[in-house]
């Protein structure tokens, strides 16, 4: 699945280590979903809707 | 869980995997050297002392079960530290690990009963089981690279 994750963390200027820091998961993980290697949980995803600020199908295609 | 925690738990990890194949290790190869220690070989069949009382027995036979047991908590502690995609890795790896060991088992079972290799001993399916789990974590860690 492609996502937006990648270009939103960008706008923010965070490293990943930083998102993921603030997701409490590990950077192997942000990593493997802005590949598209891995599709996060609803638990997740809903993290991110909020972190970000947006909706999840506005980072989730 | 941070960073910092994470990659303690890993450490830890690690630690109890490597102190658990020594004392699973010593158990195995130790427990002969005992009997060979007590010049006990003339009731040992098979690595059974069977002049023992049952209850001595049992206790000897189920002394590898220790460490395994061991192994177990600690892997659940270790799984439990994970986020969700290393939680999803390690569960492909086990299911990996315990399909192609027990593939092998009963293959090798089928092979003992028809007397072309020869019976193969319980004690080797936790090192199988280790072997196999840390051959399927790389090859599952590659998938979501």
């Amino acid at each position: 699945m492609k996502n937006r994750v990648k270009a939103l963390r960008k706008e923010r200027a965070w490293s990943q280590a930083e998102l993921a820091s603030l997701l409490g998961v590990s950077r192997q993980t942000i990593i493997a979903i802005e590949r598209g290697k891995y599709d996060p949980s609803l638990r997740l995803a809903f993290k991110l809707a909020r972190l970000f600020d947006q909706s999840i199908e506005e980072i989730f295609e | 869980m941070n960073a910092v925690a994470q990659k303690r738990a890993e450490r830890r990890w690690i630690l109890d995997t490597v102190v658990v194949s020594l004392v699973f290790g010593t158990i195995v190869l130790g427990v002969p050297l005992v009997f060979l220690w007590h010049g006990v070989w003339h009731g040992v069949d098979y690595g059974v002392v069977t002049s023992w009382p049952v209850g001595a027995r049992i206790a000897l036979a189920l002394a590898p079960m220790v460490p395994i047991a061991y192994a177990v908590y600690a892997f659940v502690a270790f799984y439990q530290s994970r986020d969700e995609l290393q939680r999803r890795k390690i569960s492909e790896a086990v299911n990996i690990a315990f399909v192609t060991v027990g593939l092998c088992t009963f293959a090798w079972g089928f092979l003992a009963a028809h007397l072309l290799v020869p019976p193969m001993h319980s004690l080797w399916t936790f090192p199988a089981l280790l072997a196999a789990y840390w051959a399927a974590s790389w090859f599952v860690e590659r998938r979501y690279r």
